[in-house]
């Protein structure tokens, strides 16, 4: 279904709830209008990957298309939100947001998914499990399993400053660990340290090499940094980044530890008065609140999204400006006042129609917004650039204070440190005087044993005079007891020295005591001119932050929309191309028609003119012939005249001689004759004079016509090849134009994903990869049915409270996890980002297509039996019926026409291997575009 | 049954092309590669020629320089070994290495190593990544590193890093780090073919063509709705996929001649050297070969004796076939370990961890045959000209190739320099 869309006029009231806000707010500030609403078969297959972590089964898409309750779609959301195997996809999402399925190396991996699934089965709030998680001290209890995060980045303060930085509150602070960071003013060094000094004093505790190492902590030792650029030194206690300085409970130097550690014990871990680290989890709620929820609003909408907001999700920044700022705003304060409730907050995201866009591209809405950016955008320049003068100047200022006030806390932490020494040398003194007391006391005891013995001794022997050897015992106790009297003696005065040497090193800790407790009053004043230097800066620096901000939200926009222009002029210039190619097309055929008519004006012109030609020539040659004869007749004439005459002169003579007259006749008519035939011929000849004459001057009428239009023709053909040569121009000049266009048009469309105007495509995570094949398989379902049938047939009684409903869902789901652990660590393998990296970006390698097309797994699953996929479509006799399982279950939609047909003409040309086809069939299916992303 | 594999039309790859280059531009974390570029594979082999290829030998262990690189004889430290000739006058070398010893001249020794670093797994990090091992960040081999920066666009279907080791396994390593897994090396256990290349029995040409093509027109209907560098990107490695299964025999050294083997012996190191040449032949920028073990805490002088005696002729081998081919010209090789073994000998006639002062060879591409860089004191105690460390080797090595040393990737939008910025190359070795 193609919705028909709702547009908000004017903002939605803040107390609506979010999904209408979220609209509101897209609708009002996307790219182009929003692109149409997805059909129920996207709904479902977009909701199923989002919240459960797999496609749903083609039996309920089925299902779900019949539907025809109004109010289906909320329906199916609330039963995906419930289901055990939400819990169980959120929880796989946060060990790998929070782990980077980093290997485990002290802490265990099981018992950190199992804690992190029951806390979403309880519905802990975010900030509850970020606190536990950044506070575990890792000893014995229930949130044992939280220490992973810390302990499985080996304690390491530098290694888990990055990370708590980057997964708690979106910015990775690594750059700014050895000077300020060089293109993002917003981290410093400073910042850095001041994240650092809450894992400052944390540490791996591993005694035995071959033995997991535990969390320690040390109750001393401060982050104290120096920029290799600048060179300036300095010191911070804990503090987040942009928040003020942590003021910590003094502890007395030398006392910072509950019991003192003496070299014997080295099998415990030092126990600190106080910790540091324990610090974080409050600091981060109560002093960076806002952006710890920005950071994790912007990561769930990631996740159900498929793009975050500030990407990427670890740089947040005031040059990285969010796509959307009030988007972002609206979004964390709602999750902040919604409690960190996860599931609510996905509720309403899902819910959205903003979610629920189609992929298809829609109207890009060629109408650009004409409002004063531009101005805007330079005063915001002009107030980013004051403000970063204004934060430079509180630098430099706080840096010269910091410089001035070096050697009086130079001195103050020499008195301190003479102080812990002292302390130390006045309790291995104490220690000492204790042995010796002890040592003096047992002393004491031993002698008066020996006394007694002696005395007795010698009672006896006073007693039994008789009896050999009694005498010589009582001599040799006393003895011993004499001696023992010297020891004791020397106890004695050994305690009496190390007595001294107490008071002595007591004093000596009293006068350092009094030494650092007169500098504290210098101390209190320099900590304020500090502390209030340091305000300043982190004020200007605010300031900064926030101008940055809107400076760069205001470029974003410039740019957006010079995109947009862009892509009209782009457009323009396309269709003017187009426009000027048909013009040159157009001219090019009729110069080719031209040249056509003339080949043929020509053509006839010469065919005259040589017909012409030809009749000329006869003409030419009939006057030569009558030329000819009209002579001969001439000079006949007188002969014939002069025959006549002669036979008149005889015919005077023989008047009535009758051949004489009939002679004298046939020459009278002969001669008649001649004069008849030359007249004529002259007359031919006159007439054949004319005719040639006209002859011969259409003849060159038609020679130049003929000329004329050759030569026009010339003209014609080098302009046609002229005007080929334009056209192939135009064409290139269009073909790029097309290029320039195709690539803007590619370009909106990236900005119309950036702001939610048309859905995107997301690879599948390796685990919805895998569990989305094994669901559309078959071998999903068998296993969740294998998981059941165990779990009941442990119980004496079937489950039917909500609450033994509840457990049985959540063990099986337990248990599923199980069963598929082998495929899906192999797909994590393949499709995952390396350990301890992040693991966002997506890669098409050559050993994925390697294992889908010849690895054993896949082919596993596609091997019909048990009621699975292909055992199904194997029983079905209608292939049209088959294909429109097979696209159920694969791409959770009814195949079109021409689909049924390429999967008709597939199965009807590979008949005689028919189980094999069907495989194939899958396999294309499976392996295929459309499968592999989320859409 | 006939099928018309049409996946390679101009038009396909025309716009292909366009999309991906689009994303290069954007440098959207993206990450492709493949013959899907070239008409014909060829093409991309002649392109390919003058491409800058490196060869890592890991003397896995600690490989004692004095039984190697720098032998001392007659002192006390130097151990039972005699110092050879080589074929540049001058520089000697063990006598544990004859046939070296005659390719010296196509080869480089950089005497004075100090890491200040005995421990295997520290000193095999900081000598493979030039960089010493910190717990706040990953950092790649120098064999993902090379295939990245060497990487032409994507324009093979051939891993761009592999490695050669004894022993089975394979698979995608996860030594990549922030490049992500397209560098990552593919793993060769004993130098068998990489996972899945090989046509499962069940399935004729036929039917994979054809399943294939049945793949490909589906996806050709999606592209009509959403076409991106990713989804490009991944029908693309379907293709690259046919190509490496096509190409299989790269890996099969039954296909060298019989003669070659003989020459580069029939044990797992000969063999192994042998499909490096292949390998490199056949335009895989970086190969690395595995020899075990040299960590010789008794023993030392009968183990360097086995094990060199092994190493030295199917290496000499190497670089002479690669010398004699033209390839030596744009070939780094590196023999290197995670350290070297002390001087003094201990009780057990063994040699401990030393990363004080030590050596390593190299040779081909930009580096000045027969040069001798760095020296050490007569006992071979300390180093005592020209000191170098690991981050001046990994410098050195990216500049032998031609890339600059002191560049950066850009990751995520993030610039990481390529090499250890506190370092430089060792600038009088490169030619």
């Amino acid at each position: 279904m193609a919705g028909a869309l709702v547009v908000f006029c004017g903002q939605a009231e803040a107390g609506a709830p979010l999904r209408i806000r979220v609209d509101e707010i897209v609708e009002r500030s996307c790219v182009g209008s929003p692109a149409p609403l997805i059909d129920d078969g996207a709904f479902a297959r977009r909701t199923a990957l989002v919240l459960t972590g797999t496609i749903p089964e083609g039996a309920e898409v089925r299902a779900f298309l019949a539907a025809l309750d109004q109010a289906k779609r909320e329906a199916l959301v609330e039963r995906y939100l419930n289901a055990p195997s939400f819990v169980e996809h959120l929880a796989e999402q946060f060990d790998v947001l929070l782990m980077e399925r980093r290997p485990e190396k002290h802490a265990k991996q099981e018992a950190w998914r199992t804690y992190l699934v029951e806390a979403f089965q309880q519905r802990k709030p975010l900030d509850v499990l970020a606190r536990e998680i950044l506070s575990a001290d890792g000893k014995e209890g229930p949130l044992q399993p939280a220490s992973r995060f810390l302990l499985d980045r080996d304690a390491d303060p530098h290694r888990l400053t990055r990370d708590a930085g980057r997964v708690f509150l979106g910015i990775d602070l690594q750059c700014a660990q050895c000077h300020d960071h060089p293109r993002v003013d917003d981290y410093t060094q400073r910042d850095y340290y001041g994240l650092h000094a809450f894992f400052g004093r944390t540490f791996l505790f591993q005694p035995d090499l071959n033995a997991p190492g535990k969390l320690a902590e040390r109750g001393e030792g401060e982050s104290t940094f120096q920029s290799v650029f600048t060179e300036h030194a300095s010191a911070t206690g804990p503090r987040l980044p942009g928040g003020p300085e942590f003021v910590e409970e003094a502890v007395s130097p030398g006392e910072e530890y509950v019991a003192v550690l003496v070299p014997s014990n080295g099998g415990l871990p030092p126990e600190p008065r106080t910790s540091r680290r324990a610090l974080l989890g409050d600091a981060l709620l109560e002093r960076a609140e806002d952006q710890f929820a920005r950071n994790f609003a912007n990561r769930l909408w990631a996740m159900i999204m498929g793009r975050a907001l500030v990407e990427p999700v670890d740089l947040h920044h005031s040059s990285n400006p969010p796509a959307n700022p009030e988007l972002l705003e609206i979004l964390a304060s709602s999750l902040r006042d919604g409690g960190y409730d996860v599931r609510a907050f996905a509720r309403e995201l899902v819910l959205t129609k903003t979610f629920q866009r189609a992929l298809d591209a829609g109207q890009d809405g060629g109408n650009i917004p004409e409002h004063a950016v531009g101005s805007l955008e330079k005063e915001a320049s002009r107030l980013a650039a004051e403000a970063t003068t204004r934060w430079k100047e509180a630098r430099d200022r706080l840096e010269a204070v910091e410089t001035e006030l070096k050697p009086a806390f130079d001195q103050w932490e020499g008195a301190s440190a003479a102080l812990r020494e002292a302390v130390k040398h006045r309790n291995a003194a104490s220690e000492a005087r204790e042995q010796a007391e002890a040592e003096s006391a047992a002393k004491g005891e031993l002698l008066e044993l020996l006394a007694t013995a002696a005395q007795s001794a010698g009672a006896a022997s006073e007693a039994l005079r008789d009896l050999e050897g009694l005498d010589e015992a009582a001599e040799a106790l006393r003895a011993r007891a004499a001696q023992a009297e010297q020891e004791q003696t020397a106890a004695g005065q050994t305690l009496q020295e190390r007595a001294a040497a107490l008071a002595a090193k007591e004093s000596e800790r009293e006068s350092e005591a009094a030494k650092r407790e007169a500098l504290q009053p210098q101390h209190a004043e320099m900590r304020a001119r500090l502390a209030e230097a340091r305000q300043v800066y982190l004020d200007a620096e605010r300031q900064r932050r926030e101008a940055d901000l809107a400076h760069a939200s205001a470029r974003a926009e410039v740019e957006r929309l010079a995109k947009l222009k862009e892509l009209q002029g782009a457009r323009r210039a396309r269709s003017q191309a187009e426009a000027k190619l048909e013009r040159i097309s157009h001219a090019r055929v009729l110069v080719a028609e031209a040249v056509t008519g003339l080949e043929r004006l020509a053509e006839e012109q010469l065919s005259i003119a040589s017909a012409r030609r030809e009749w000329i020539a006869q003409s030419e040659s009939e006057t030569l012939r009558l030329t000819k004869r009209h002579e001969e007749l001439r000079n006949g004439a007188p002969i014939v005249e002069q025959a006549l005459r002669d036979s008149e002169a005889v015919r005077e003579r023989l008047p009535e001689d009758p051949a004489l007259q009939t002679a004298e006749q046939r020459l009278r008519a002969a001669l008649a004759k001649l004069a008849r035939e030359s007249a004529d011929a002259e007359e031919r000849l006159a007439a054949g004079q004319d005719a040639a004459a006209g002859w011969d001057e259409a003849g060159r009428a038609s020679d130049e016509a003929a000329a004329s239009a050759t030569t026009r023709m010339a003209l014609l053909r080098e302009r046609a090849a002229e005007s080929e040569r334009d056209e192939e121009a135009a064409r290139t000049a269009l073909q790029e134009a097309e290029k320039t266009q195709a690539a803007l048009e590619m370009d909106v469309l990236a900005l119309r994903e950036r702001t939610f105007a048309v859905a995107r495509l997301t690879p599948l995570t390796p685990e919805q990869l895998c569990r989305s094949m094994m669901q559309s398989t078959g071998y999903l379902a068998l296993q969740r049915a294998a998981a059941e049938a165990e779990y009941d047939a442990a119980q004496s009684a079937p489950q039917e409270s909500p609450a033994g409903l509840d457990e049985r869902g959540a063990a099986v789901e337990a248990a599923l996890r199980e069963k598929i652990r082998v495929p899906e660590s192999e797909f994590i393998r393949l499709f995952g980002g390396g350990a301890g990296q992040p693991q966002g970006d997506f890669f098409a390698t050559v050993d994925q297509a390697l294992f889908f097309s010849n690895g054993g797994t896949v082919r596993g699953w596609l091997a019909p039996g048990n009621g699975n996929l292909t055992e199904r479509l194997l029983k079905m006799d209608d292939s049209a019926a088959l294909a429109i399982e097979l696209y159920l279950c694969m791409f959770s939609r009814l195949p079109e026409e021409e689909e049924i047909r390429e999967i008709q003409a597939y199965l009807q040309r590979r008949a005689e291997a028919r189980s094999q086809a069907v495989e194939e069939l899958c396999w294309a299916l499976l392996t295929s575009t459309e499968f592999r992303f989320h859409h | 049954m006939k099928c018309n594999y049409s996946c390679k039309s101009e038009a396909h790859l025309v716009a292909r092309r366009q999309f991906l280059g689009g994303s290069l531009a954007t440098g959207a974390g993206l990450a492709l590669g493949g013959l899907g570029m070239f008409t014909h594979p060829a093409t991309a082999r002649e392109l390919a020629r003058g491409q800058k290829r490196m060869l890592v030998v890991r003397m896995a262990g600690g490989l004692s320089q004095l039984e190697s690189w720098d032998p001392k004889p007659g002192t006390a430290t130097g151990g039972p070994f005699r110092a050879i000739p080589t074929s540049v006058p001058g520089i000697h070398l063990s006598e544990l290495l004859p046939w070296t010893a005659k390719q010296m001249h196509h080869l480089a020794l950089i005497r004075g190593i100090n890491t200040n670093e005995n421990d295997h797994g520290k000193g095999d990090y900081m000598m493979i990544t030039g960089r010493r091992q910190t717990p706040a960040a990953d950092y790649p081999e120098i064999g993902a590193v090379v295939a990245r920066a060497l990487d032409l666009e994507g324009s093979s279907a051939l891993p761009g890093h592999i490695k050669i080791v004894p022993g089975g396994g394979g698979g995608r390593s996860a030594d990549s780090a922030y490049l992500g897994p397209r560098y990552a090396s593919v793993v060769l256990g004993n130098g068998n073919p990489p996972q899945h290349t090989e046509r499962p029995e069940s399935l004729t040409e036929d039917v994979f063509q054809c399943r294939s093509e049945l793949r490909q027109s589906v996806d050709d209907r999606f592209a009509l709705r959403r076409r991106t560098a990713e989804t490009e990107a991944y029908t693309q490695s379907f293709e690259q996929a046919r190509e490496l299964m096509a190409e299989r025999e790269i890996f099969d050294l039954e296909r060298e001649p019989e003669k070659d083997r003989e020459r580069y012996g029939t044990h797992d190191f000969g063999r192994h050297c042998l499909l490096a040449r292949r390998l490199l032949e056949n335009g895989i920028t970086c190969v690395q070969v595995t020899h075990s073990n040299y960590d010789t805490h008794n023993e030392n002088f009968t183990f360097h004796f086995e094990q060199l005696g092994e190493f030295d002729r199917p290496f000499a081998t190497l670089v002479s076939d690669l010398a004699e081919r033209g390839l030596l010209e744009s070939t780094l090789v590196v023999v290197l370990s995670e350290f070297g073994r002390t001087p003094h000998i201990n009780h057990l006639y063994g040699r401990d961890h030393w990363g004080t002062s030590w050596s390593i060879c190299l040779g081909g591409a930009g580096i000045q045959p027969g040069a001798v860089i760095g020296a050490t004191s007569a006992d071979g105690t300390e180093v005592k000209e020209r000191q170098v460390d690991a981050g001046h080797l990994f410098h050195t090595y990216l500049a032998a190739l031609g890339l600059k040393s002191t560049g950066h990737f850009t990751i995520d939008g993030r610039k990481v320099p390529m090499a250890d910025p506190a370092f430089e190359p060792i600038s009088e070795l490169l030619v």
